[in-house]
């Protein structure tokens, strides 16, 4: 046995899409209302009530689907899924079965660091389905009862699922991570994991090295998993616990029925789920109380045409026409569209680009991120980060004195200059320098005869005499100055 | 007596002041009282609300102030649509309780309206049935001979309509069951085109066939009645968005040149033969009104009734899937429940059967099953399983896919019929009332008795039930008449026709 | 109950007779599409109206036997 194997990843993402109400009624989709307050008969699945397709959930899915270079179908239409869970107050889904409004389409994933080359991962489909309610489980209060919030119940979602393209947790993690990336610039979710509108399922098995061939073992579906670490982490874990279950069993796929298995963060493992219901029979069959949805070419063209500038164009941009490394561009372009048009506004004014592209990731970043703010938010518009970033470029002020009149900045909400005149920093006449340097030559003979000795070195002393004379010296031009002089001598 | 008069007249009255809405209801209410007993037409009854109802109707209209269309007129109801506040019990135990937080869109245009509500009428469970003798709440009898059904599943209004005990009633027809009852208790009852009048608030039997109605005496009141409740709602993605016409103007115009088909398959040896020639003395009225009458083939009719058996369990299969104790409706008994698993676990346990031990329901699963199978009936459990079969994997195909393909058929012999004719005129059913508990063991038989009706559900094409005979044994006979979609006019107008040449909808059931 | 499903499954298995080569489903009795809302929030019930019609509640959730090893 050679042991040498392949994980083979695909994902299933839902995303909840970012319309006021739910997909089929009125209720709002507000996350945190207290348990059954955002529920009416249609989303209760009372008696008689029927659904009525919410047009801006649908335009939504069609601009993902467009963004993800999908194809789209002409005709779509909806199927009852059937299934009983107290959850799921119909006893059936509203989901799309053999007609979905998508199929194929594809996203790139890069790494910057390098652990893996460039790919496309590809999608089989994307579909607009109806969310269930939640079960909750109280086992502190002792009871044996399941309390059920249909809050969540109707709420829109887009199933997304990929073709099993990935290759690493690596990947997966990647993909998931540009994924969202891309949601949050189309704007058609808030992708919150943590409040549930991103989720994330991953079917996972190993294609195994052996002499008859490359055999694959039986797909596994893991759930449960919180977080883009997570995926990362149970991905990790599977990899080697189905490896290790081949070895043991020697199953094969097809040999056992498609496992689930659920990831338990705190255990860092995943532990089997029992079977929902025996068959997963679902007895599809067209939703009579919704009619189909006609897509027109032009429908397609028109929302191609207005999806902007999408974070893989982006990237390509400030890599060609800013010059930025693929990291810089990649921590920019991963902070959102609002922060890539600030940065281009700076970029553009002061005309150092990887200058502003440090500034922007540190400084203004920093800032954010501390004060919790967006950049919509702050404080110094691009013209005036600019301005500021003009004279660091032409050594008129040194970095650090910089960082001191940003930090102004922020406070006062001033221009640089107007700064720099409040704390007094000058850009200092050439005449003052040379006069200081003179002075400081003067008082210093020991520095002056090694550098004469060739210790140029040396000199880095006389940048700090001359600072603390006089805290608006440029540094750099000291050195210049009392070099030029000592040469004189 | 003011509960002999038609709707239309008593409206002509109301709005003279010649009568009040009071005096109207309280007839209504006395006969009710006086006949109901025996009739069962009712499972509930507003008296109070009814009277109050009404009383601030009569007020309104006295002031000067504006009052609905049917200001005044007191309507029975269905229990199959939801009136908010009120028990809405769709005639099962699993319902029986249940008090909808929302009016059915038309019950609030009959309520914009000004109607007055005297009561829910009796039905077969869940509208699954052709007598009425599925309802779990009562029976049913027909008012012109006691021992028979009135038909289904609309028993109860056309009940009551052919006893006089309100003037107007609504009725819903999924394969039949507004047509058959008014043929079978001597009454007009009307299915509309699909989509004409707003589903929201009828709980769904089969939802691509269900539609809501009129039961009246007459067609004039059916117009009145249809054209109230007609028309596009927001809240019903399979409503027709087009302007309602003035149904209750124009159903006195007659049609001239009125092109009528009959379908020779209609009347092979299963229709009874007094059935047969008062359909056929029908046509020849017609003919004498200067209707032209031509053969039409529906050549795939008699397969109608196999693929409404196939496509309407399979929707109410999934329909009533929400019927499981959790949200509303009939819980099974928890406690005794858990007690019982809780034995059958010990009981497993001791004897060492681990297979049946793991397979042994969970307490969820366990609450579902005892719920549904307290609550349903055998004609509604038999439809589920049905249905259930139907749309399975390895049988979809097969089964499901199938029937929509043969309606599609059934729909083409239909649109190629209309390219002939007008309207096809025929029977509504093969017999006239039979006895109730007559065909209780033979499930099959009362599916056939849907021969003439499933088509018009199937093709989503509108269709009127009108009385034209009485068997020698003195039972309505009831005359069909179907038209393309959108064709309610001419239908009503067919039907006022017919009404202004003959008396059959004035005869009345023998009672006191 | 299981004979008359089988005579029933007899009957209507008569629809195998018919050739329905390239003939479309016809899945809804109407020939409408593209029904939509508009993506506008309305009141929704009120809790206690919506937990008053359920059979067992604690006042803010529905009550079920407990599901375990979701």
């Amino acid at each position: 046995m050679s042991g040498e194997y392949e994980l083979i990843v695909g994902l299933e993402v839902h995303v909840q899409l970012a319309t006021q109400s739910k997909l089929f009624c009125a209720c709002s989709t507000r996350f945190g209302a207290p348990p059954n307050t955002q529920t009416c008969p249609v989303c209760i699945g009372m008696p008689g009530v029927l659904p009525v397709m919410n047009r801006r959930a649908f335009e939504l899915a069609l601009r993902t689907a467009v963004a993800l270079d999908a194809r789209i179908a002409p005709l779509t239409k909806w199927d009852r899924k059937q299934y009983y869970y107290p959850d799921l107050p119909k006893g059936y889904q509203i989901s799309q079965y053999d007609l979905p409004f998508s199929t194929l389409g594809h996203l790139e994933i890069n790494d910057p660091k390098g652990r893996f080359a460039p790919k496309r991962v590809g999608m089989i489909r994307v579909h607009l389905e109806e969310d269930a309610g939640k079960s909750l489980h109280d086992e502190a209060a002792g009871t044996a009862d399941s309390r059920i919030d249909l809050n969540r119940a109707g709420t829109p979602l887009l199933e997304i699922v990929t073709q099993p393209d990935m290759r690493s947790s690596a990947e997966a993690k990647a993909f998931l991570t540009e994924l969202k990336l891309l949601l949050m610039y189309l704007a058609v979710s808030d992708c919150n994991l943590q409040e549930g509108s991103l989720r994330v399922d991953a079917n996972v098995n190993l294609h195994i090295d052996s002499p008859e061939g490359s055999i694959a073992t039986p797909i596994v579906e893991v759930k449960n998993m919180n977080s883009f670490r997570a995926v990362e982490r149970a991905l990790d874990h599977e990899a080697t616990r189905q490896y290790e279950a081949w070895r043991e069993t020697g199953q094969k796929l097809g040999d056992v029925p498609k496992q689930t298995r659920g990831w338990d963060d705190a255990a860092n493992l995943t532990r089997p789920q029992r079977q929902k219901e025996e068959s997963s029979d679902y007895r599809y069959f067209p939703e009579p109380d919704l009619v189909p949805v006609r897509v027109s070419a032009e429908t397609v063209a028109g929302i191609r045409a207005a999806l902007g500038e999408l974070p893989r164009a982006l990237r390509g941009r400030l890599e060609t026409t800013h010059g930025l490394s693929t990291y810089d561009s990649d921590v920019l372009v991963s902070q959102g569209r609002a922060l890539v048009e600030y940065y281009v506004a700076v970029a553009e004014a002061c005309g150092d680009a990887k200058l502003t592209s440090n500034w922007v990731q540190q400084d203004v970043l920093r800032t954010l991120n501390e004060s919790s703010l967006d950049i919509a938010a702050f404080p110094i518009s691009p013209r005036h980060l600019a301005e500021l970033l003009v004279k660091v470029r032409q050594s008129e002020i040194s970095t650090s004195r910089a960082r001191d009149i940003f930090a102004a900045m922020l406070r006062s909400g001033r221009t640089a200059d107007d700064v720099m005149r409040e704390l007094c920093i000058e850009q200092l006449d050439e005449s003052v320098l040379v006069e200081l340097c003179r002075e400081l030559i003067a008082a210093n003979p020991r520095i002056v005869a090694d550098v004469k000795e060739g210790k140029t070195k040396a000199a880095a002393a006389f940048v700090g005499q001359a600072k603390k004379k006089n805290a608006n010296v440029n540094p750099a031009r000291v050195l210049e100055i009392c070099l030029e002089l000592i040469a004189q001598l | 007596m003011l509960t002999d008069l038609s709707a239309t007249h008593l409206l002509a009255q109301l709005e003279a002041g010649e009568v009040t809405s009071v005096e109207v209801t309280q007839a209504c209410l006395d006969r009710i009282d006086r006949h109901d007993g025996a009739m069962g037409a009712f499972l509930r009854v507003n008296r109070q609300r009814a009277l109050d109802d009404a009383l601030a109707i009569d007020q309104k209209r006295r002031s000067g102030r504006a009052v609905g269309r049917l200001a005044g007129l007191p309507v029975a109801v269905k229990d199959l649509l939801a009136t908010r506040g009120e028990i809405t019990s769709c005639g099962s135990r699993m319902l029986a309780d249940f008090r909808p937080p929302y009016d059915a869109t038309v019950i609030a245009r009959l309520r914009a309206a000004d109607a007055v509500f005297v009561g829910k009428t009796n039905m077969d469970e869940f509208a699954m049935g052709g007598s009425t003798e599925n309802s779990a709440l009562g029976t049913t009898r027909n008012p012109w001979d006691r021992t028979r059904i009135p038909g289904g599943s609309s028993g109860g209004s056309a009940t009551c309509i052919a006893a006089r005990m309100a003037p107007l009633a609504i009725g819903s027809d999924t394969g039949g069951s507004i047509r058959q009852p008014a043929a079978l208790c001597g009454v007009t009852g009307f299915k509309p085109t699909y989509g004409r009048v707003s589903r929201f608030g009828l709980v769904a039997f089969a939802s691509s066939l269900d539609q809501i109605g009129p039961i009246a005496r007459t067609a004039e009141d059916a117009a009145l009645l249809l054209e109230v409740t007609a028309g596009h709602d927001p809240l019903d993605a399979t409503s027709i968005d087009q302007p309602v016409p003035a149904y209750s103007a124009s159903v006195r115009q007659p049609l001239a040149n009125l092109r009528l088909g009959v379908v020779p398959e209609h009347f092979d040896k299963g229709l009874d033969p007094e059935v047969e020639a008062a359909i056929r003395e029908a046509i020849r009225v017609y003919r004498s009104l200067g209707a032209s009458v031509t053969e039409v083939a529906l050549p795939h009719a008699k397969y109608g009734v196999a693929a409404y058996y196939i496509i309407a369990p399979s929707e109410a299969s999934s329909n009533l899937a929400r019927y499981d104790g959790v949200h509303y409706g009939h819980r099974t008994d928890e406690r005794a429940m858990l007690a019982e698993l809780a034995d059958e676990r010990r009981a497993l346990g001791a004897g060492g059967d681990a297979v049946a031990l793991a397979r042994l329901d969970n307490a969820l699963v366990r609450m579902y099953r005892r719920s549904r199978s307290e609550s349903f009936g055998p004609e509604v459990k038999r439809r589920i399983m049905l249905g259930t079969y139907a749309l399975s994997a390895g049988y979809y195909d097969a089964y499901y896919l199938k029937a929509l393909k043969v309606r599609r058929l059934i729909r083409q012999d239909y649109d190629a019929a209309f390219c002939q004719v007008d309207l096809i005129i025929g029977p509504v059913t093969a017999t006239p009332a039979f006895k109730l508990g007559e065909k209780a063991d033979d499930p099959l038989a009362m599916y056939l008795v849907d021969l003439y009706t499933v088509g018009a559900n199937l093709a989503g094409v509108p269709g009127i039930s009108i009385p034209c005979g009485t068997s020698s044994t003195g039972l309505p006979i009831g005359l069909q008449l179907q038209g393309p979609a959108l064709a309610e006019e001419c239908l009503l107008r067919a039907a006022h026709m017919f009404q202004q040449a003959t008396d059959w909808h004035q005869r009345r059931p023998p009672l006191p | 109950m299981t004979t008359q499903l089988g005579q029933i499954v007899e009957y209507v298995a008569q629809l195998s007779e018919l050739d329905t080569t390239d003939v479309e489903p016809m899945a809804h009795a109407i020939e409408l599409q593209n029904v939509f809302r508009d993506d506008a929030v309305r009141p929704s019930l009120d809790r206690a109206d919506a937990l008053g019609v359920a059979p067992h509640h604690d006042g803010q959730c529905y009550l079920v036997p407990a599901v375990l090893g979701d």
